[in-house]
């Protein structure tokens, strides 16, 4: 009986998560006047099946929270009220804390919420008095006693104005949380040199403490390492360390307990740790499952043709069983499509989160920004899309607060004052490509050049900025010298953590190209593969033994002119193939493998990352389907292996690391570079 | 404890056999490139990738021939990480207690460093090895046996 509540729950959980989304894309709709009549239907529906099951499973909580919100929902369906933007940011409010609920509840939890009863009161009272006494808010949350009150010291570094963001701005943010500032210390306002430019004053403020720790910690994350943040819980232990810039942002936390102990803060973007772990399911449309019930009766099929084969002779034996092996092949074929197709998931589940993120952080910066998806439909592996979420997050953030203008600059410029994101998904080949496209201020190549050499990036020295592609350069923004790093103001930090995007993406075997215009925006295209688990693959013999080359990366195979070889100092190989110039490796010397080169060298000239490079091989073999398999499980990360197949014999094959590779010869190449670039 | 016992040319090893996955006749690996010399490669394991040390090279003990008696013993840690060591032959299964060691650190300068204990059984003595240090990756990577020359 335990154990089938126990599955209940978690469809319930489920459920309710798929009416959150509901709830939230309603609302945000309502609230863009996009709505028709039948929104504040779907809303209150969705709130009331929430409402019901919280019930049913004893999340009293949850249950009572969502009451009211049903109530008002219920005014607002009947006529009684009347919607206004304050009261949809409300209701949008509630929608995240019964999200909070719902996490809790999933984590093992009671469905508790710390912000629930701040904002339980905030609906009640909207429901008592009628829209004219609805609270701002924006005010701040009045304090509770659970948990001691935060204190915060807020230190902004002299130059922190110089990289446009604004003390102010963290103030307000702080405010809504329901941070009050106590203090604001002026001390060094009288240094002898006074400069008007610089930022002299710093701030001491207080909150409740129910106050989730990476909520403050997350309004700091645009200026990390452009101010001190000191953050600690009112106690009478000996103060927390000022943190210098030098350190990442992390803060200790001595609790007014018995014993202060100590908690290193967690990434802000991350999760409140789970309690257990939720079990990992996938919703799949019944259509795929259909089809895989079909397929596996066609194979049984097969299966019993090629059996009643067993211990025949006769003369049409020999061509029965290659039809059967044929209808064999094809059946295995298909049905391994299917098996692969029940992982993949619309991008919409990544997508979904965006209209809300972009509300929210539009608005905190005070601009107007619309956003189009596109291609929500496009499908691709859970484990990929998973992955990608957090890339994809940051990169509409970065495009939000860097990319899109003010809109009184957009105005001037002759834009519209609102500016416009677009996000897009569709399959190219075995890739889907993801586009996220604004149409803000671009990128600048100069100041992006002068940044890079600022920071003395290896890839700056002794070169000058028309030795580079416009591509080359705005790879600068990848370069992990570039993040967290004071930003340059009006191009700004499009490099706050952007060698981690990068790397991310590259770990999914996909990468980033950015195409940008000055003045006209900037576009970031993501190009990753459908599945992790299989990929189109091309063998290779080196001497005596066999890889696969993926044949995502492959742009042509070519027997090897020796008269086109261009020997450039220090072992350094190139080329000349019709009008470009390659870098060229021998893979039996990089891999060092045995055997004896075959008679005719081939060359096989693979890209990644826009690049190009020839590998020579001795003999291409067939192409064929590999399965991936990790070396890690076992082993660890091999330099230009990406992983190993297992082939038709049983024999272990490694697949090579095509993206790894170019990056290894690029870094190597030094003033190759620049020929190819040329 | 017991222990399964095996031979790397003449001298007698032994290794916790509750630590012991599998026997496997010798099978040639996959080369892997940009690796110590003794891991000879990968095996597919059932469908997983597995690397095999070959320990006669490591710690240099015999020379790295392959007979009808040659086997890769494979091992687990507690993580069910894979490990092959490849090794000439191997012997019994023998239950040895604590009250037959031998306290002299004997043996190969290559073997020292995966040694936890010697042991006295009847004429011989055998090196018991630590298997969590054998399945140590970052010794495996770093190449710190490279003695069999």
């Amino acid at each position: 009986m335990e154990l089938d509540m126990d599955r209940f729950r978690q469809i319930f959980l489920q459920e309710c998560a798929e009416n959150l989304e509901v709830l939230e894309a309603e609302l945000l709709a309502l609230e863009a006047g996009l709505a028709d009549d039948d929104s504040i239907n779907k809303v209150f529906r969705a709130a009331h099946s929430i409402k019901g099951g919280a019930g049913t499973f004893g999340l009293s909580e949850m249950s009572r929270f969502t009451h009211h919100l049903e109530t008002l929902l219920d005014e607002l369906r009947s006529g009684q009220r009347q919607s206004t933007p304050a009261l949809v940011a409300l209701m949008l409010k509630a929608t995240d804390v019964i999200a909070q609920m719902r996490s809790d509840a999933e984590a093992g939890g009671n469905g508790s919420s710390p912000n629930a009863e701040d904002i339980s009161q905030q609906l009640q009272a909207a429901l008592g008095k009628g829209e004219a006494a609805l609270p701002d808010t924006a005010v701040a949350t009045t304090a509770t006693t659970e948990g001691a009150d935060w204190q915060l010291e807020f230190v902004p570094h002299a130059d922190m104005l110089a990289s446009g963001n604004d003390p102010v701005r963290l103030l307000r943010e702080l405010a809504e949380l329901g941070m009050q500032v106590k203090q604001c210390n002026f001390g060094r306002l009288y240094d002898a040199d006074y400069d008007p430019q610089l930022c002299y004053l710093s701030w001491s403020l207080t909150g409740p403490g129910d106050i989730d720790e990476s909520e403050i910690l997350e309004i700091f994350d645009w200026v990390e390492g452009e101010c001190d943040v000191n953050l600690s819980r009112q106690t009478t232990a000996s103060p927390a360390p000022v943190l210098t810039d030098a350190e990442p942002l992390a803060v200790t936390a001595a609790v007014s307990s018995a014993q202060p102990q100590p908690v290193a803060s967690e990434p802000p973007k991350a999760a409140a740790p789970a309690r257990s772990a939720p079990e990992q399911s996938i919703r799949i449309d019944i259509r795929k499952i259909d089809q895989l019930i079909n397929l596996v009766g066609e194979l049984v099929i097969t299966q019993s043709m090629l059996a009643s084969l067993e211990g025949t002779d006769g003369e049409d034996t020999q061509e029965r069983l290659a039809r059967g092996l044929s209808l064999l092949k094809s059946n295995t074929k298909a049905l391994q499509e299917s098996v692969l197709g029940i992982r993949m998931l619309p991008i919409s589940f990544a997508f979904n989160r965006f209209p809300r993120l972009v509300r929210d952080i539009s608005q905190q910066l005070g601009k107007d920004v619309t956003l189009k998806m596109v291609g929500e439909h496009t499908e691709l592996d859970k484990t990929v899309l998973e992955r990608i979420g957090d890339p994809l997050v940051h990169m509409v953030r970065n495009a939000l607060d860097h990319g899109i203008e003010m809109p009184d600059a957009r105005r001037n410029n002759g834009k519209d004052a609102g500016g416009t994101l677009t996000l897009s998904a569709c399959h190219e080949g075995g890739n889907v490509v993801i586009d996220i496209e604004d149409d803000g201020a671009g990128l600048d190549k100069q100041k992006l050049w002068n940044k890079a050499v600022e920071k003395d990036l290896a890839i700056t020295r002794d070169r000058r900025i028309d030795e580079f592609s416009d591509a080359q350069i705005y790879d600068l923004i990848f370069a992990p010298g570039f993040s967290t790093a004071a930003a340059v103001s009006d191009l700004s930090g499009r490099g706050v953590g952007m060698d981690v995007v990068k790397r991310n993406i590259s770990d999914l075997g996909g990468s980033v190209e950015i195409t940008s215009k000055l003045g006209k925006g900037t576009r970031f295209r993501i190009r990753l593969p459908l599945t992790m688990a299989i990929l189109d693959g091309q063998l290779v013999a080196v001497g005596e033994e066999l890889f696969v080359i993926p044949l995502i990366n492959i742009v042509e195979s070519l027997k090897l002119d020796t008269d086109c070889l261009i020997k450039a100092g220090g072992g350094v190989v190139f080329y000349q193939l019709r009008q470009q110039t390659l870098p060229v490796v021998w893979l039996s010397e990089l891999l060092g493998t045995r055997g004896e080169p075959g008679p005719i060298p081939l060359l096989c000239v693979v890209e990644a990352a826009g690049r190009k490079l020839g590998l020579v091989v001795d003999a291409l073999l067939a192409q064929q389907q590999v399965v991936i398999k990790s070396l890690e499980q076992n082993f660890r990360r091999l330099p230009g292996i990406s992983g190993a197949t297992i082939l038709g014999d049983g024999q272990v094959c490694l697949i090579l690391d095509v993206p790894g590779l170019v990056a290894r010869r690029m870094a190597q190449g030094g003033k190759a570079d620049a020929v190819t670039a040329a | 404890m017991e222990c399964l016992t095996f031979l790397l040319g003449n001298e007698r090893f032994a290794v916790d056999i509750l630590r012991v996955r599998e026997i496997r006749v010798w099978a040639a690996p996959t080369r892997l490139p940009a690796v110590a010399d003794y891991v000879t490669g990968v095996i597919n394991l059932r469908g997983m990738i597995v690397p095999i040390v070959d320990l006669r090279l490591r710690f240099g003990i015999g020379d790295a021939n392959v007979d009808m008696n040659t086997v890769t013993l494979i091992l687990g840690n507690g993580e069910e990480r894979l490990m092959g060591l490849v090794v000439d032959a191997v012997a019994d299964v023998l239950v040895l207690s604590e009250q037959d060691a031998v306290t002299s650190k004997l043996g190969h300068s290559a073997v020292l460093p995966f040694l936890q204990t010697l042991v006295r059984h009847q004429r011989q003595v055998v090196a018991v090895l630590d298997v969590d240090a054998l399945m140590d990756l970052h010794t495996v990577a770093q190449g710190e046996g490279d003695h069999a020359a």
